[in-house]
């Protein structure tokens, strides 16, 4: 939806005339640019560089990962830099920003509920442990969340599921020796 | 790249937000309790923010903790004094008029335009995180974009703002929209069989309320079963778009539900067999009044979450977001 024009009738501060609130609107100077027109390529002329996707489109720049000229309709620009669809999509190189990631599985949290989680119920626990602890080793060197910067949570979810086979092993031994003492 | 903190973190209890800054850039960061979901707003495309003040009754784990901890006083402190439960019940009305004030009056939405989108930001929802937040960011984006001339107010009187409407025809040379995702259902079959062993759940313990056998006890058990591998289910078609998120919220709060009443029950067998290394004699528990009132209260725990399950499967698949 675009912004509603009454929002902005008043400057800084408006009021919506249907339900009362008070609305305070920023705006920047991007609002005041042209609004721009879909990307339409151009044909090369005799002697031009040419897209390599496209021969007979004329090239605006070259990929900044494998260097293939691209038409203004395949060139993605990202920050300072343009890259080809080709490297987008295979992820190559610089092109595997994390600019464009836009979801991360959280393995580190993942770890850390499990043997928590199954507290609830705890004979649960018997096997949350075990798999908490292997997701933890196997997960270690994946990437955490963009703005996660250190692995405490996989570092607690291995103490706390040695925590928990720890007393799982020392009851089970108990019980154990308990019935050998009853048998003699 | 590094990320600084912006002002603003939406702590709920199955998903949160917040709003990092980076030296070209602001992300969006929405939790989902085992993943993240990332928006990116480039100051340089940045058009409006709009803050609207609004009810927002939101409980997050801040408030959560703070519930936990006022239990845990009241429970540490019942006995030791008379004037404790007066104290603790005015504790708790000044924090419940805090909170409704708070979320009644202190509170407002905000969006965020650029040319080509128009977002919520989940995690500024109090008008103080709103004023401490386009007080950090306005200068920034101003340093990137400039500034506004006098005159902007008339200049975008014919020029739509934020991204254009979904019904407007597409210019010439646009591609196809993509088609819409179909939609998700109220109920599925795992639904219906967790919703199934709710109520079947509630029956069991209010037929046999008096005649607790055995029997009873191992059907009472393999419903739970039931139930639980039926939240299962329910998770994973909800994470695949199958099922709608109301039937999800059920299962977990039926999850949490069972697990606690497991233990009350665990530790009210205990007392009530005095800590013998046995299995309970079910006929003696079923004399145990703490037992019975815990029965009743499962029983109708689980038939309000049968009946809620019910309408949640019975709402016309339009009807519902």
């Amino acid at each position: 939806m675009p912004l509603p024009k009454w929002e902005l009738g008043a400057g800084d501060v408006a009021t919506c005339t249907s339900c009362g609130s008070a609305n305070r609107v920023a705006a920047f100077p991007a609002i005041l640019a042209p609004h721009s027109a879909p990307a339409h390529a151009e044909a090369a002329l005799d002697g031009e560089a040419a897209c390599y996707d496209h021969p007979s489109k004329r090239a605006v720049a070259a990929c900044h990962q494998c260097g293939r000229f691209v038409c203004r309709l395949c060139s993605i620009d990202s920050g300072n830099e343009t890259w080809c669809p080709s490297c987008v999509a295979a992820g190559a190189g610089r092109a595997q920003s994390a600019n464009l990631e836009t979801s991360r599985m959280l393995y580190d949290s993942m770890a850390l509920i499990l043997p928590l989680i199954s507290l609830l119920f705890y004979p649960l626990t018997l096997i949350a442990a075990p798999a908490s602890l292997v997701l933890s080793t196997v997960a270690w060197s994946r990437p955490l969340g963009l703005v996660r910067p250190n692995r405490w949570r996989f570092v607690a979810a291995i103490l706390i599921s040695l925590t928990e086979i720890c007393l799982w092993t020392l009851g089970i031994v108990y019980l154990l020796s308990g019935r050998f003492r009853e048998a003699r | 790249m590094s990320y600084r903190k912006l002002p603003g973190h939406r702590r709920g209890f199955l998903y949160g937000a917040s709003l990092w800054l980076a030296p070209d850039h602001i992300l969006a960061v929405k939790s989902l309790r085992f993943r993240e979901e990332y928006q990116r707003f480039y100051l340089r495309d940045i058009q409006a923010i709009v803050v609207a003040t609004r009810p927002r009754f939101h409980l997050s784990t801040r408030a959560g903790a703070i519930g936990a901890l006022w239990l845990a006083v009241l429970i540490a402190a019942l006995n030791r004094a008379p004037w404790v439960p007066a104290v603790m019940s005015a504790a708790a009305i000044a924090l419940l008029l805090a909170w409704f004030y708070v979320s009644y009056a202190r509170s407002c939405s905000c969006r965020i335009y650029t040319a080509v989108s128009r977002a919520e930001l989940p995690s500024i929802y109090r008008t103080w995180t709103a004023r401490q937040f386009l007080a950090e960011l306005e200068p920034l984006i101003r340093q990137v974009q400039g500034v506004l001339p006098a005159d902007w107010a008339e200049r975008i009187e014919d020029r739509p703002i934020g991204p254009r409407p979904k019904a407007a025809p597409l210019a010439a040379g646009g591609s196809v929209a993509p088609a819409a995702a179909p939609a998700a259902r109220s109920r599925t079959p795992a639904s219906d069989i967790f919703v199934a062993s709710l109520l079947g759940g509630a029956a069991l313990q209010f037929f046999a309320l008096h005649s607790m056998t055995r029997m009873v006890e191992w059907t009472w058990y393999a419903l739970a079963f039931i139930e639980i591998a039926g939240a299962v289910a329910i998770f994973v078609q909800h994470h695949r778009g199958i099922l709608r998120a109301g039937m999800q919220r059920l299962a977990i709060t039926a999850l949490i539900l069972t697990g606690v009443l497991y233990y009350v029950r665990q530790i009210l067998a205990g007392v009530a067999m005095g800590n013998r290394p046995a299995l309970p004699d079910f006929a003696m528990l079923a004399t145990f009044p703490g037992y019975l009132m815990l029965r009743q209260v499962n029983a109708g725990i689980s038939l309000v979450l049968g009946l809620v399950g019910v309408a949640l499967a019975l709402i016309p698949e339009s009807d519902t977001p």
